[in-house]
């Protein structure tokens, strides 16, 4: 008789594996946070990564360009005026003999500072105004609800100009200028996402279970308002320098300061002759612009939470 | 110092040239000259805040308004010299004692509608002018009319005003004293007839006469015929016109442009036909143009000077360093600045640096005021950016002052308000420059908007701020009347006060004898300037290019820019 | 009747928004310092330019020219330009608004056209390279200035190419005549269209994709094609829809930087020098229209959301 080679399981073999009952539902794969996901997305995103590229080159010029050239920016020098790109001057002179490559990146800090400010004023302004709203409730948020709108309702260029010309052509007043309505946008974004999430499911549930307010505020309603604030940080940043650069182009803007906008301005009405001028600030201009938009998008992408 | 000589040099071979008067390059017209089919001119303009010629404005207005209008003379340049014709008159008179004109107008003038041109249109225009009620701001160019400043000023009545109709070709104006530019004021926009009956008739309807064009009718070589606000206008010859024979062009377009690369590339592709640069980095672009014969470039001296005023109000105290109501000091300030630098660094070294306040091209009767006074400041020329001579010079003056304390315990005060790239790199230069020359500090305050800068002013927080003026006719006395004692303007210009000027100015002013007047601006002249009272800086050219088949163009100094009611175009 | 209670209160609260706009309009401007007859006055006598203040009423107090101000809004007056003798914002608005409506109408019908289509590639292509080169290029596109790229287009067709006019814009026939003259300036201002509403686009058809409906589709095996044309395009249009309205809003007030780049007699040129030059009623008519204009577009916007979303229902205005 053929015997058939049949293996006899061991006692400890056949026996029942032994497995809490909670086993089941244990992840072996690490948790991702929602910001981990987040950040894998954006990684694997190549426009997100070529932004963040340009705007660490860009970062690195605005902060140690000037020292790099060494070249005067300042003093007016009428030997060297409107020198077209050369080795000692990289992006040439202006019509007063300075260094334009200095000068390019001085303007481009400002006109980034003056956007961060801005910004800054703005997501504080409007969380702190959404946040009011969306706790408060009742009448107190429909009369502010109310205010927001009639602030709303400004033509925003008219009411940029106006308030311009009240406080005066200076960096304080195009601060100001720019932020006054600027705010209504985020306020009217942070209360919506507060009063959704104060009503969603998972949040009551984590009241249920007894989490405590402030578990609540950092582990839930801030994580998923911060997505909406860097948001509105990529696209308010651009549209705040574009609006520094138009203004300066209507003669509304700062005039005895470097900025990008003061730059462009200088570089139009040379553009037939010394076009470096107009070109080394403006496409400045257009790659921070550009960079600040790119990343935005990414982000968008890679923050919402509809596609994780 | 090398650089400082070339920067001389260079001045120097400008002002050789600028002291020639106009300079024309380019190609002259050729014998053989065939009409071009097609007689339309384009021009570049700045629409008109409005088309009533009593409230005439600016520049673009003076333009249009002398074309489609006229008034009692014309003014034509040939090679570049000023030949005023008659026009709405045919000829007028003056009484011995220079009190009483009158004219006698032109019988075949004509408006457009086919109503006559007569005297009461004149008398009804010069009235109006100084109406007080309607605050028109070259009245003060009538004042001198008897009984005119006191009706304008609201204290007299318009009957006492002695503008008188004779017939209706004849008027007669009596003034309250002699004036010899009055002839020469009267040549001016605000002095052409107006049809009241039709000034009248708008305000009934509720019609806007001031700028409203189809409500106006038209005495001069063209008419009106459609205007876009703000963007464009058409000109039409106007058959009726007494001299239409003369008029050669059919049509004018005038267009707003404004970007100044587009004005280029539109004189390039020949879409516009005479445009004077604001942008003078053209005039080495377009040299060789100018040297194919494609373009014709005249640069013009402009009735203008730019200046430095300084404050000498009893009442300012000598402005903030307290010296400026020290001669010496002042003459100090005015030495310190290389007027050459200037013209080099922001004029594209395409204006003149000016040594004296009476720009070139000005004229007392037929001389040129220039050609015969020597500019009063470059008898000092040597001393101009010496240090050493002029910080002996200021010091002295400090110690007159009663100053006490070194130069570096000085700090002069300059101002403006809402500057511009420009301005600030100006307000820059001009501290640089006197803190190399006279070793004292230059404070720079830069005031946010005009009121406060003016409230600022008001109260003598200055030393001395940048200023100009344009010459409103052809006599030195528009620019030198300005720095006489209680001038209505001498708020502005630094409240210079000298007996002696003063009395130079009042007998150049009623004296019919020219000679006389040449020597008495002169002597004023060189006054004003060696006591400091203002510090002039350079007088501004206009670099104007046309097409070279545009011939018969006017480039007269005050009034229209371009006077082109006898331009035509060749075969090109 | 619901639908009409609603309405009046929503009017309500739109005169009351403008009223506190006009009131607020008026005096920042008279806490600027200067005025619109600043400049004409500075080289006139003192009691000549007091003469000229009075002629326009400046010289009142300014509660006073408040009141007269604020009495004229209600009649729909005005007043008259200080600076553009003899005009009136409704004369401005009458002669130079179909300008800059038919160059922002042409702006936008180009953009927003162009803008759908690529976002529709974008969506349907999403993750390859045609996603990535549409987003890339409509950033590109609105990172640039519109005056940067109206002087570029200027230069090159017009200048060397001489292809289109360098500048103009049909006097005759102003809706429909002279397309040559339109193209430029089209062109340029159409950028920022394309990018709003190809990124609008794509994401609302990436959301509707994501929906079970969709996928119950697919599932029943409709091809891809199917899928995208009659159910995707059809029900991601709810955000364009509702965006339209605020576009077609703000393209009729013109484009400063174009308008003078091409020497087009539009509204641009106004809005900014009136603010410039202190015209106060210029300025208050501006405000007043273009803040009414938005108030009525936002409530035309709610009413759409509505009609073209039957899960949303007007309630008390609460959104």
């Amino acid at each position: 008789m053929a015997t058939a080679k049949t293996r006899i399981l061991t006692p400890q073999e056949a026996a029942p594996v032994e497995r809490s009952r909670f086993d089941a539902e244990k992840i072996n794969r690490p948790t991702i946070t929602f910001w981990q996901g987040a950040w894998y997305k954006l990684r694997k995103n190549p426009i997100a990564i070529s932004a963040m590229i340009l705007l660490a080159i860009l970062l690195f010029f605005i902060l140690f360009g000037p020292a790099l050239s060494g070249e005067n920016y300042i003093d007016i020098d009428a030997k060297v005026k409107n020198l077209a790109p050369n080795s000692t001057y990289w992006f040439g002179t202006d019509t007063m003999g300075r260094d334009l490559f200095s000068r390019v990146w001085i303007g481009a800090r400002l006109s980034l500072i003056i956007a961060l400010v801005c910004s800054a004023i703005q997501l504080i302004v409007g969380c702190a105004y959404g946040g009011i709203m969306a706790y408060s409730g009742g009448i107190v948020d429909n009369v502010m609800m109310r205010i927001l709108e009639i602030v709303n309702s400004f033509p925003s260029l008219l009411i940029t100009l106006l308030v311009m010309m009240v406080v005066g052509k200076n960096v304080g007043g195009l601060l100001i200028a720019m932020c006054i309505t600027s705010w209504c946008g985020t306020a009217r974004q942070v209360r919506g996402q507060l009063m959704q999430l104060r009503e969603s499911e998972y949040v009551q549930a984590a009241q249920m279970i007894g989490a405590s307010p402030m578990r609540i505020i950092t582990k839930h309603l801030l994580p998923n308002t911060i997505s909406i604030l860097i948001l509105n940080l990529c696209s308010s940043i651009p549209s705040y320098i574009f609006t520094e650069a138009s203004l300066s182009f209507l003669g509304m803007g700062l005039s005895d300061v470097i900025s990008l906008g003061v730059l462009i301005s200088e570089g139009k009405s040379k553009m037939s002759f010394y076009p470096w001028q107009l070109l080394f600030p403006a496409v400045v201009l257009c790659l921070t612009v550009l960079a600040f938009n790119l990343l935005g998008d990414a982000l968008r992408d890679a923050l919402d939470p509809r596609t994780h | 110092m090398k650089r400082k000589n070339l920067v001389k040099k260079l001045g120097a071979a400008a002002l050789a040239l600028m002291l020639a008067g106009s300079t024309f390059t380019g190609a002259f017209a050729e014998e053989s000259e065939t009409l071009a089919a097609e007689q339309v001119l384009n021009l570049k303009f700045t629409d008109l805040s409005l088309l009533d010629v009593n409230d005439v404005r600016n520049a673009n207005e003076f333009q249009v308004l002398t074309e489609v209008q006229e008034g009692l003379f014309r003014t034509f340049t040939e090679d570049g010299v000023e030949v005023v014709e008659n026009a709405g008159c045919t000829s007028y008179e003056v009484s011995e004692d220079g009190l009483t004109y009158t004219f006698h107008l032109r019988e075949e003038s004509m408006w457009s509608d086919g109503v006559p041109v007569t005297a009461q249109h004149y008398v009804d225009s010069w009235l109006r002018l100084l109406n007080p009620d309607n605050a028109f701001s070259y009245a003060f160019l009538a004042t001198g009319i008897e009984g005119a400043e006191a009706y304008y000023n609201g204290e007299g009545s318009e009957e006492d005003v002695a503008i008188k109709l004779i017939d209706d070709l004849t008027f007669e104006v009596t003034l309250a004293a002699p004036d010899s530019s009055f002839i020469k004021k009267v040549a001016m926009v605000c002095f052409y007839p107006v049809r009241k009956d039709l000034i009248d008739a708008a305000e009934e309807a509720g019609g806007d006469w001031t700028n409203d064009y189809t409500l106006h009718v038209f005495n001069g070589p063209f008419y009106i015929s459609d205007r876009v606000r703000e963007n464009s206008m058409t000109l039409k010859k106007n058959e009726n016109y007494w001299d239409a024979d003369s008029v050669i062009l059919t049509q004018v377009n005038l267009q707003v442009v404004d970007e100044t690369s587009t004005q280029a590339q539109l004189m390039e592709s020949q879409q516009l036909d005479v445009l004077t640069l604001t942008d003078l980095e053209y005039v080495s672009m377009w040299e060789s143009k100018v040297e194919d014969g494609t373009f014709v470039h005249i640069s013009q001296d402009e009735p203008s000077v730019t200046y430095l005023v300084v404050d000498q109000h009893p009442a300012g105290e000598g402005g903030p360093s307290g010296l400026m109501l020290n001669e010496k000091c002042r003459l100090a300030l005015s030495l310190a600045f290389d007027r050459e630098e200037y013209a080099l660094m922001f004029e594209e070294g395409l204006s003149t640096p000016a040594y004296s306040l009476v720009p070139y091209s000005m004229t007392v009767g037929d001389t040129e005021f220039r050609s015969v006074a020597e500019e009063p400041l470059l008898a000092y020329q040597e001393h101009i950016g010496d240090s050493e001579y002029l910080q002996a010079l200021f010091k002295e003056g400090m110690e007159e002052a009663g100053f006490e304390g070194e130069l570096s315990d000085v700090t002069l005060t300059v101002f403006t308000y809402s500057p511009n790239t420009k301005t600030t790199n100006i307000l820059e230069w001009y501290k640089q420059q006197v803190e190399n020359a006279l070793g004292v500090n230059v404070n720079v305050e830069v005031y946010p908007d005009v009121s406060t800068w003016k409230t600022a002013r008001d109260e003598y927080k200055y030393d001395f701020y940048t200023m100009g003026w344009n010459g409103d006719f052809n006599d030195p006395i528009t620019f030198m009347e300005l720095f006489v004692t209680g001038n209505g303007y001498a708020k502005f210009m630094g409240g210079f006060s000298d007996e002696e000027y003063d009395s130079l100015i009042e007998q150049a002013r009623s004296s019919q004898d020219e000679a006389e007047r040449l020597e008495l601006f002169t002597q004023a002249e060189q006054l004003l300037l060696e006591k400091g009272g203002v510090i002039p800086l350079y007088f501004p050219q206009s670099q104007i290019y046309y097409q070279s088949y545009v011939k018969g163009l006017s480039l007269p100094l005050f009034g229209a820019e371009y006077e082109f009611s006898r331009a035509y175009i060749v075969e090109h | 009747m619901n639908m009409l209670k609603y309405t009046l209160k929503r009017l309500v609260v739109m005169i009351l928004t403008l009223f506190i706009i006009a009131t607020a309009t008026f005096f920042l401007l008279a806490a600027t310092p200067g005025d619109a007859l600043s400049a004409r006055v500075e080289k006139l006598p003192d009691n000549v330019a007091e003469r000229l203040y009075a002629k326009y009423g400046l010289d009142k107090p300014i509660m006073e020219r408040y009141v007269v101000t604020m009495k004229g809004l209600l009649k729909g007056d005005f007043g008259e330009s200080i600076i553009y003798q003899g005009q009136t914002v409704q004369s401005i608005i009458a002669e130079k608004g179909p300008i800059s409506a038919r160059l922002g109408i042409q702006q936008m019908l180009l953009g927003v056209t162009v803008g759908l289509l690529l976002g529709i590639l974008a969506a349907v292509k999403k993750g390859t390279i045609w996603d990535y080169l549409v987003v890339f290029l409509s950033i590109l596109l609105i990172s640039v200035p519109n005056l940067v790229f109206a002087l570029l287009l200027q230069a090159f067709f017009a200048g060397n190419l001489g292809w289109f006019p360098v500048i103009g814009w049909p006097s005759e026939n102003i809706w429909f005549g002279g397309w040559k003259y339109t193209v430029l300036p089209t062109l340029a201002g159409c950028f920022s269209y394309i990018a709003s509403y190809a990124r609008l686009l794509k994401a609302s058809m990436l959301d509707v994709m994501n929906q079970d409906y969709i996928l119950t589709a697919e599932s029943k095996g409709l091809s891809r094609k199917e899928v995208v044309l009659h159910h995707v395009i059809r029900n991601s249009f709810i955000p364009i829809v509702t965006q339209l309205p605020m576009s077609v809003a703000m393209c009729i007030t013109g484009s400063f930087f174009i308008e003078s780049v091409f020497s087009i007699p539009g509204l641009g040129l106004y809005y900014v020098n009136a603010v410039a030059a202190q015209d106060v009623p210029i300025v208050m008519g501006e405000t007043v229209i273009l803040a009414a204009l938005y108030i009525i577009v936002v409530f035309i916007t709610d009413i759409l959301y509505t009609v073209v979303d039957p899960r949303i229902r007007i309630s008390g205005g609460k959104r």
